[in-house]
């Protein structure tokens, strides 16, 4: 099979599991017990009536098949509908959001990975020292604590110090003199929430980039390569790192989905408005339309990226396209 | 290594390149609605707000307690009603009449009343606003229904007929809007309704809408034209922040980042006592719990709740008092009726007193066939089949709900009965509860926010109610019916009163609901704050209508800045280490390549 042959697989396979990701979320989502009507409007001053009336201005009261095939033929034109929580066309609300998210995902995950690359690589190089039980030690330890005590702590430390604010993307009410002092503002109210996204991914990005790098290291031909009397480093960028990156670039691609979705703890804790936060509301509210296209998103962002790896792992090993 | 370096700096350069394309895209990108006044910083408080946020501030469809408030601070009604003092007092009318017998109804509408932008109010936006109210689609259609008939005799006159005397109920919550400017818009479509329509930027209240973004904060500036004597504007701006929780809400007051929240939980209260940069105070509480107890004829919950006995012997096990002091640590008080003690038409002298008693509990349940077990529960001698075995749902969210349930669970097993507490979310009860009515009981809250009226709580044991969602209870009585009725075209609010009474003791001694307590609304705020009011709910709670009107806000050292030195460091910070990798990046390239 030629490259153009295996993209075009890929493509077609992605959009099947998009397509089919969107229908189960479709069908998930008002399987999910209570409607947003009763939720929502949930007063005595309201009638069976009104009840009935504001379920039909949501298309609530069709049959689940019009509602679904109503989606999906709005779904190719944009149009993800009205939120029954917002009241406002779902994109309106929606995209601003994702926009705050990209500016806390991107800085983190390029962080993590930069950090967890160099941390994994030195661990692995040091390997049964000192730095590697340090850098093990502490990745596993991040690894493993709950997002929302990690941003507790900063919180609390943030608090004590009086130095960052501990909500929110900016100082409400501030008059900013510049745009540099709109920029700045941003900055100061993104540390504490990109730290936290930052430890909790780095934690995983260096445990399995020492681990990778330490298999590679002891094959063969990295023995050769020294018994040769190449230099250590030469070693390692020329032999170990490439070959050593294969799961990384798997890892990697997933979690730039996943950190979407995996923002949510974050964005809660630090009340960032982004597409986490936004997806939580909607839940507890059953806003359907949000949480369509919300995961409509996700659902995209995740299999493009798995996409991308796929591509990139046929590029560096060439097997790939043929197996 | 030199490639090594190269990628040190292009990854470098990348995290600050895609970081300030997207910030910079989200600074100039924001979606602000509105004017582009820029906040005046010297008497600008932001309030904290937790649980639901703003749906839309459109008064006649937001279900929002938020929008309602935001909404009473843009939009006069044509009376005000104070809960604290049990008055009504002028708003949008200065002047009324109200004929009780002929059930009509005169307001005279302030001379001086103008419009943020300049234009006049008349009588006709009074009418087209009740019409708004009126429709199918609003939230406001029950509290206007009394209303049959509105018009304007000239454009400071307004007459009404109604069917119904309490007028007030409708007069202090049907929020007037500026005709000239909704009905250009789009009626017809429900999302025309939505919070970013320019018309929610002129109204005639002490403030003006200047900024809203969705699920992050509404803000409101002093309307220059403001002419409600009384009523005119405490501070410049007032920001509503919204958080997802009460913690990160807690947070941002200790961080200096908001400066009131009301709502605290009692046990959160110790953070911010003998701090002289707070002041703690509490309000009479408008939120209250009850017991609901599944009594639908033709629902699926354990039949041995139809009993009566069974209901009362409950309300005589659970140890309210008890409760209530160690949930609320004492910051709540015991319930006896449906409506709150602070409403108009509560009924104080309900009987019987269902005093907290065991062995009365125990006896009552003997005599009605309840037969202890070995089990340690109840179950009906003649029928093994009926055991006093119940499960109860409590939202989730709420841990003091919760909480609450446990120990009214222990003090049912006192006498016999089981009880499961079970936490679900909201969206999980409603499921169980409505249509089919298959839970036992549940434990909820409503929000007695129309306090001049007794209409929209005990309007709930209607029958109507159990297809509408709202009556958890499933309660259907004939004799509470007619004198609904009869309530329902009372000709005098003496008799309204009397009413009201006889419909609270129906409840008080059928007993679909045990209510429970009602906790107090607890209000932390920046001490630099003076004049809070202590109206019912707490001043930050989303009901007091005169809090930003009677605060004043001393700003010495508190002005919201986005340029303090933190942030110049910050900014400073990232470049000094952007370029400090690029340099060390260059040198050890260069060292490289000359080896």
């Amino acid at each position: 099979m030629g490259w153009a042959g295996y993209l075009l697989k890929r493509v077609a396979f992605a959009a099947v599991s998009i397509f089919a990701i969107v229908t189960f979320d479709f069908f998930l989502f008002r399987l999910m017990p209570g409607n947003p009507i009763q939720i929502l409007y949930r007063s005595p001053a309201l009638s069976p009536a009104q009840i009935t009336s504001l379920k039909s201005q949501f298309g609530l009261n069709l049959p689940l098949y019009q509602q679904y095939l109503l989606f999906i033929r709005n779904s190719f034109t944009g149009n993800f509908g009205i939120s029954i929580n917002y009241l406002q066309p779902v994109s309106q609300v929606l995209f601003p959001a994702i926009l705050n998210s990209l500016v806390l995902l991107i800085p983190a995950n390029i962080l993590a990975i930069l950090l967890g690359v160099f941390a994994g690589r030195y661990a692995a190089w040091k390997r049964g020292g000192a730095a590697d039980g340090i850098i093990t030690g502490s990745s596993m330890a991040l690894f493993s604590i709950p997002t929302f005590w990690l941003g507790g702590i900063l919180i609390l430390v943030a608090i004590f110090t009086g130095t960052l604010p501990v909500s929110g993307m900016y100082t409400l009410g501030a008059a900013y003199p510049s745009p540099l002092a709109r920029f700045s503002d941003l900055l100061s109210h993104l540390i504490l929430p990109l730290i936290t996204l930052t430890l909790v991914l780095f934690g995983q990005y260096a445990v399995i980039m020492r681990n990778s790098l330490i298999d590679v290291l002891s094959e063969d031909y990295i023995i050769f390569a020294r018994s040769k009397g190449a230099r250590d480093a030469y070693v390692m960028r020329k032999h170990a790192m490439p070959n050593a990156s294969l799961p990384m670039i798997s890892i990697i691609a997933v979690n730039l989905g996943n950190t979407f979705a995996g923002a949510i703890l974050t964005e809660v804790v630090f009340s960032w408005p982004g597409i986490g936060y936004l997806i939580y509301e909607s839940i507890l509210a059953r806003d359907y339309p949000v949480l369509q296209a919300a995961f409509l998103i996700v659902a995209i962002a995740i299999v493009a990226a798995n996409v991308c790896a796929d591509l990139l792992y046929s590029l560096i090993d060439p097997r790939v396209r043929y197996s | 290594m030199k490639n090594t370096v190269v990628l040190a700096v292009l990854f470098s350069a990348i995290i600050v390149a895609s970081s300030s394309v997207v910030t910079v895209a989200t600074v100039s990108g924001q979606q602000v609605a509105g004017s582009s006044a820029t906040a005046s910083s010297n008497s600008t408080v932001t309030v904290g707000w937790f649980g639901t946020s703003i749906n839309t501030l459109n008064p006649y469809t937001t279900y929002s307690a938020l929008g309602r408030w935001i909404g009473s601070n843009i939009y006069l009604p044509l009376v005000y009603y104070d809960a604290a003092n049990r008055t009504v007092t002028p708003a949008l009318a200065s002047s009324w009449s109200i004929n009780f017998a002929n059930h009509t109804a005169l307001f005279t509408i302030n001379p001086k009343a103008v419009w943020s932008d300049g234009v006049p109010v008349t009588a006709q936006d009074v009418v087209y606003s009740y019409k708004l109210a009126s429709q199918n689609y609003s939230v406001l259609e029950q509290y206007v229904s009394p209303v049959s008939s509105m018009v304007a005799l000239n454009p400071h006159t307004v007459e009404v007929t109604m069917t119904s005397v309490l007028w007030t109920t409708w007069a202090a919550y049907v929020a007037v809007v500026p005709y000239h400017v909704w009905d250009k818009v789009n009626a017809s479509t429900y999302p025309a309704y939505n919070t970013t329509g320019s018309q929610y930027f002129v109204g005639d209240g002490p403030y003006v809408l200047s900024k809203y973004v969705v699920n992050q904060y509404t803000e409101i500036q002093k309307n220059p034209r403001a002419f409600l004597a009384g009523h005119m504007p405490g501070v410049s701006n007032v920001i509503f922040q919204f958080f997802n929780s009460e913690s990160s809400a807690i947070s941002s007051l200790q961080a200096g980042s908001i400066q009131g929240l009301t709502g605290i939980l009692p046990s959160d209260v110790s953070l911010f006592q003998n701090n002289s940069k707070f002041t703690v105070t509490t309000s009479p509480g408008l939120e209250y719990f009850y017991l609901a107890i599944n009594v639908n004829p033709q629902g699926n919950g354990n039949p041995t709740l139809r009993n009566l006995t069974v209901r009362q012997a409950m309300a005589h096990a659970i140890n309210l008092t008890y409760i209530a002091k160690t949930v609320y640590h004492g910051n709540a008080q015991v319930l006896d009726s449906v409506l709150t003690p602070t409403n108009q038409y509560y009924d104080g002298n309900l009987t019987p007193a269902y005093n907290y008693s065991v062995a009365y509990a125990n006896k009552l349940l003997t005599q009605a066939g309840f037969q202890m077990t070995s089990s340690g529960y109840r179950e009906n001698a003649s029928n093994t089949s009926q055991k006093l075995s119940y499960t109860v749902l409590v939202p989730s969210g709420d841990t003091l709900e919760v909480e609450a349930a446990n120990m009214i669970a222990q003090n049912l097993s006192a006498v016999g009965i089981k009880l499961t507490v079970t936490a679900e979310t909201t969206g999980t009860m409603v499921a169980t509860i409505w249509p089919h009515y298959s839970q036992d009981m549940d434990l909820w809250d409503w929000f007695d926010y129309t306090q001049n009226s007794p209409y929209r709580l005990l309007g709930m044991f209607l029958p109507n109610q159990i297809a509408a969602g709202n009556s958890d209870s499933g309660f259907v009585n004939s004799t509470y019916q007619q004198v609904w009725n009869k309530l329902e075209n009372a000709t005098s609010l003496s008799q309204v009163t009397n009413l009201s009474d006889q419909l609270q003791q129906i409840l008080h001694q059928q007993l679909p609901y045990i209510p429970l307590f009602i906790p107090s609304a607890i209000t932390v705020y920046s001490s630099q704050i003076g004049n809070v009011s202590a109206y019912p709910g707490g001043p930050f709670g989303g009901y007091d209508y005169l809090t930003f009107t009677q605060m004043h806000y001393s700003t010495a050292g508190s002005k919201p800045s986005s340029s303090s030195n933190t942030t110049y460091y910050v900014v400073g910070g990232v470049i000094a280490v952007v370029v400090f990798v690029a340099a060390a990046g260059v040198l050890v390239s260069r060292r490289r390549r000359n080896n």
